[in-house]
């Protein structure tokens, strides 16, 4: 069955068509939850809201976009509005960048700090920066630099200006840049303290 | 290029490919090439990670029996599915833990069979549509029990309160069960010994992984 | 130092995570206890896993900061605690199975922001929670959980403990197998009680457009309404009783809606002022009680 003959067969309501699509499209669905939500309780909840508003909805798709940019965009709006619930922040798709207008020099976040991250980044530290982003990046970062969407796609899914997805996706980059570095001067900083309390038992 | 219209173009043009000028700023400025190594090191790890992730079953599960609550999936027939629809459930018995899911579906798609008004032609209804989820609870609580039997481990406050409420709602689930029988078109009573039945479901889930932490 | 250094030295499991290194004294020594405070910023959110037993009490101030201070009872039992920001987790865990109840247990109490978001777990401890607007999320399997002047989103589930909640605002959800609930003085405007054996009292008044909806197995089900409020009841029963002790406050349902109990059911509906709110109550064995506060 291709994905078109799938769809028409489910706006039909033909149970098999359902399965079909969910299959097609499920693991990814549920990857892209369950990063914005950082737990599997919520992802699962958040993925089944989504299917069944799609489902629901399937009848008014006309093909306008592709399939699978309509699921995604249904999916970040039911995970946006359930973070929103909870009163997290939700970075405005609509900020641009603010030069630094007393030098025009580097801004503090393109900065020298002591760190370099290259070989301190790992999957695990990562997962858990990308669980601190407030959504709106975190939502461009997943979908750009984890599940591979172009900038236009993205745009499509969140509903704002390529333009915008880059500046956020730019600023989702930088703030996980300054989240890893707190994480290494942190694990740094544990080290040192374990060193100097082995050191005062040994004595 | 100045730093300023370095940090543009990385959020216009991204990582890569970097002009000429760019090129020539980052092998001038420290401070720029270390922004630089740090987020291209990000992204790699970034890419490195799943885009996918297989869900659990049970979550097609919940929503297929949704659909076909709302009469949205019309004709409940699946070239995957040529075995009768409860044994689909079979595939989730691998693990306790999803057993447990299991139960908790069969129970809420017999509560919407028991819900279909006449007529209805979405399942066939069976003679004793709860005989199933009985069975799977009990073997259930059989597991938890013989779990018990083989810990070493003293019984706790928590295990014997544990233990106290599922024979509290077993003896629930039995007062049910008997006006279910006596009175099968009772649905405030078949509304409650369904509930009852997820509850005792969660409540063995419980007490499995509790003893699955402690062994 | 040589960020190779960081990297390469012997492993951490986790990443940032702050273990409290607990000196080594005897299991029978007293209680060990210790304090640790985080900075946050914003609406922080607490999540405490307490696998030992013990209570977990929470009040708030007016102060940005996170005041945990834990109480162990043995070294037999390891407590954690990690930042990230405005997250603060603290979990205990079991380090050696040969510890008994009374080894095993650990209290927690924690000062936190008046707006902060709680996961509280334990097992067989008092869950407090004093003055903290936010949502909640509260887990016991054997501890009563009780709740004065918060507000927000409630889930409380319990398999034996029960729930007393006084002044409290917003939504609440409670669950349990045989604990008991009871609300008092509430400001809540949705509410959603499930017990099996246990019993529930409601003695509050009822917010405008409000939903309540009160269910026990085999307990009592008793609501108490003051002369102000106005809802359309709901009432039913398989094999218990009703005791409707406010049937001059009650008049025919008047929206328009039938309800009729079935013949296999004893209900008692009906409407209270104007019927702004909605209130359902089910018990399946025991006595539904209405009656009007003097």
């Amino acid at each position: 069955m291709s994905e078109a003959d799938a769809i028409r067969l489910a706006q039909a309501g033909d149970a098999a068509a359902f399965e079909f699509l969910y299959r097609l499209h499920g693991r990814r669905v549920y990857a892209l939850c369950l990063r914005m939500v950082g737990n599997p309780s919520d992802a699962e909840d958040l993925m089944q809201e989504a299917f069944l508003q799609l489902f629901r909805k399937i009848g008014t798709f006309r093909g306008e976009s592709a399939f699978s940019t309509w699921l995604h965009r249904m999916t970040v709006n039911v995970v946006l509005m359930r973070l929103r619930k909870k009163t997290l922040p939700v970075a405005s798709l609509e900020e641009t960048t603010e030069p630094d207008e007393e030098t025009g020099g580097p801004r503090k976040d393109i900065g020298a700090p002591d760190l370099l991250l290259t070989g301190a980044v790992d999957r695990v530290n990562l997962e858990r920066s990308i669980e601190k982003l407030p959504p709106g990046y975190r939502t461009v970062f997943v979908l750009h630099d984890v599940q591979g969407y172009e900038h236009n796609e993205i745009a499509d899914i969140m509903g704002c200006s390529v333009g915008n997805s880059k500046s956020q996706l730019h600023k989702a980059r930088t703030r996980l840049r300054d989240l890893l570095q707190e994480e290494v001067r942190e694990q740094a900083r544990n080290e040192r303290q374990i060193a100097k309390t082995q050191t005062g038992q040994a004595d | 290029m100045q730093c300023r219209e370095l940090e543009v173009f990385f959020e216009q043009e991204g990582l890569a490919p970097l002009s000429a000028a760019a090129r020539q700023h980052l092998s001038e400025c420290h401070a720029c090439k270390h922004f630089f190594d740090d987020v291209t090191a990000i992204v790699a790890v970034a890419h490195q990670l799943p885009a996918e992730v297989d869900p659990p079953e049970h979550i097609w599960i919940s929503i297929r029996t949704e659909l076909v609550r709302e009469g949205t999936i019309r004709g409940f027939s699946s070239s995957r599915e040529t075995a009768p629809w409860w044994q689909s459930f079979a595939e989730l018995f691998r693990s306790r833990t999803w057993a447990t899911a299991a139960v908790a579906m069969v129970i809420i798609i017999v509560g919407f069979m028991l819900g279909s008004k006449p007529g209805e032609q979405v399942l066939q209804v069976q003679e004793d549509p709860y005989s199933s989820t009985v069975t799977a609870l009990s073997q259930q609580e059989h597991d938890v029990a013989n779990m018990q039997l083989a810990s070493t481990g003293e019984t706790s406050a928590v295990d014997a309160s544990l233990r106290q409420n599922l024979q509290q709602v077993n003896e629930f689930i039995a007062d049910c069960e008997r006006r279910v029988r006596e009175v099968p078109s009772d649905e405030l009573a078949r509304e409650y010994l369904t509930n009852a039945y997820r509850q005792k479901a969660e409540l063995l889930s419980a007490m499995m992984d509790r003893g699955g932490s402690l062994n | 130092m040589k960020l190779s250094t960081v990297l390469t030295g012997r492993i951490l499991p986790v990443i940032g995570a702050g273990v409290l290194l607990w000196p080594c004294i005897p299991a029978d020594a007293a209680p060990q206890r210790v304090e640790k405070h985080f900075t946050v910023k914003g609406r922080p959110v607490v999540v405490i896993r307490n696998i030992g037993n013990g209570r977990i009490e929470v009040k708030s101030w007016k102060n940005s900061e996170i005041v945990v201070t834990g109480t162990k009872a043995s070294d037999k039992i390891a407590v954690e605690t990690e930042q990230a920001g405005d997250r603060i987790d603290v979990s205990s865990s079991v380090v050696d199975f040969s510890a008994n109840a009374k080894e095993m247990e650990a209290n927690f109490q924690l000062t936190v922001p008046e707006e902060t978001e709680l996961q509280l777990r334990t097992q067989t401890g008092l869950i407090y929670v004093e003055q903290v607007t936010g949502d909640m999320t509260l887990d016991s399997v054997a501890g009563d959980v009780h709740l004065k002047e918060v507000s927000g989103y409630i889930i409380v589930t319990t398999t034996g403990g029960s729930l007393v909640c006084t002044q409290c605002a917003g939504k609440l959800e409670f669950s349990s197998i045989s604990g008991s609930a009871q609300v008092l003085q509430p400001s809540l405007n949705n509410v959603k009680l499930r017990t099996m054996t246990g019993n529930i009292l409601f003695d509050g008044d009822f917010v405008h457009t409000g939903l309540y909806s009160m269910r026990s197995g085999k307990g009592l089900v008793e609501v108490r309404f003051s002369g102000n409020d106005s809802f359309d009841l709901n009432a039913q029963t398989a094999t218990g009783t009703v005791d409707n002790q406010a049937a001059e406050y009650l008049k025919p349902d008047s929206h328009g809606v039938k309800h009729m109990a079935s013949k296999f059911s004893k209900g008692l509906f009906g409407t209270v002022g104007m019927g702004f709110a909605k209130v359902e109550l089910s018990s399946y064995s025991g006595t539904i009680r209405i009656l009007k506060r003097d």
